[in-house]
């Protein structure tokens, strides 16, 4: 979540020795967007050189206990964990980024949902539920005004996007890695026939709700390729179906910088 | 049937509180008029199950009461729920485990019944 991390930056600690969404990737903004990918996953999908090779795992909140901002209960708290998104309209899902065992108990580090983007916090294990996994990604290009699903590192769909207005300091698109944590049918033209919520907040802050990113359809396709939105990812109400079908709750979202060129 | 403890005594390992174990849960909202199916749960104590209930607000879902030494182990399998009439957004239930000799354990489990229209930045 947040920003991209630094070159050689977000290694993976997970206690399995496995690969906990953390693809392990360093971004550089360069004339070519997806190029710009240097680094690999921790996965078996490294010798095969697929740079889109991610492990997510997450879980729910169990109780009502904060995220600190260290392994301890001393530390300052973060943030309360939610059982609920901030629109009620899914449980809230809380994204692994490393283990710690300390004084024999095992806490997580996790990605937290709030303003400003990018927070981790700590948890006890056992406040979260069961963890699940996903082997799908999300990736946006802003530069290209594009979209691309990959599942375990290979390339299963691609659809022009409109994002949000990057000229206009009030509703750029926010790049980082983010997830996808609610998905419904949308009754709302606007929102086309499906919709996912991202964890990535926007810089507008005036929106109900929370200001949150969607991914979701569109009533006004002809402006897909562009930046017509005012934060959401809008895709044709076509590939926004054929999404639905391909990733959900808890499927990581990469979104990438604008390029400078 | 057998008097015999299971745990406690001089020649049995110590009585613990009953644990509560679950399946993950779908973060995924529910719609309203629809079934909402419980998260495979599994209950164990080493003494002895003597009831196990399950709780949506007042309403009781589910309730088993075990005879005698009670059960170790009990299982809540594809236990549904209607969401007819439920109001969109957040809901919970409850299951409660009590041993035969009076401790027990719950445990809380969250879901949403999809709001209508949540907006977004767009």
């Amino acid at each position: 979540m947040g920003t991209p991390p630094a070159p050689g930056g977000a290694a993976d600690h997970s206690s399995k020795g496995r690969a906990r969404n953390r693809a392990v990737l360093a971004f550089v903004v360069g004339a070519v967007a997806v190029s710009a990918v240097l680094g690999a996953s921790t996965t078996g999908a490294q010798a095969e050189n697929l740079p889109y090779a991610v492990t997510t795992d997450f879980a729910v909140a169990q109780v009502a206990k904060p995220a600190y901002v260290s392994p301890s209960t001393h530390a300052k708290v973060l943030k309360g964990l939610s059982f609920f998104t901030p629109d009620h309209e899914a449980l809230q899902t809380y994204r692994f980024v490393k283990s710690q065992r300390v004084k024999n108990v095992l806490w997580e580090e996790i990605d937290v949902p709030m303003r400003p983007n990018g927070q981790t916090g700590w948890v006890e294990r056992s406040w979260l539920g069961p963890v699940q996994t996903v082997h799908t990604l999300v990736v946006v290009d802003i530069a290209t005004e594009s979209l691309a699903v990959y599942n375990r590192g290979k390339q299963i769909f691609t659809a022009p996007v409109g994002t949000g207005h990057q000229s206009d300091p009030t509703w750029p698109t926010p790049s980082g890695h983010y997830w996808i944590a609610e998905e419904f049918p949308s009754k709302d033209a606007f929102y086309g026939p499906w919709a996912f919520g991202t964890t990535d907040y926007a810089t507008d802050t005036d929106f109900p709700d929370g200001s949150i990113v969607g991914i979701h359809g569109t009533n006004e396709p002809w402006l897909i390729p562009g930046d017509p939105s005012h934060g959401c990812v809008r895709l044709k109400d076509a590939d926004i179906l054929k999404l639905k079908t391909l990733v959900g709750i808890g499927t990581p979202v990469w979104i990438l910088p604008p390029t400078s060129s | 049937v057998s008097t015999k403890k299971r745990c406690g005594t001089k020649y049995t390992p110590a009585c613990t509180t009953p644990k509560i174990i679950n399946k993950p849960v779908s973060p995924k909202c529910v719609d309203v008029g629809s079934k909402y199916v419980v998260p495979t749960i599994t209950l164990t104590s080493n003494s002895g199950i003597r009831k196990v209930q399950v709780q949506e607000g007042s309403h009781t879902l589910k309730s088993v009461t075990f005879k005698g030494q009670g059960a170790t182990q009990y299982s809540i399998k594809s236990l549904g729920l209607s969401t007819t009439g439920l109001a969109s957004g957040a809901h919970s239930l409850t299951v409660k485990v009590t041993d035969i000799r009076g401790r027990s354990a719950s445990k809380t489990f969250h879901f949403s019944i999809c709001v209508a229209t949540p907006v977004f930045t767009g």
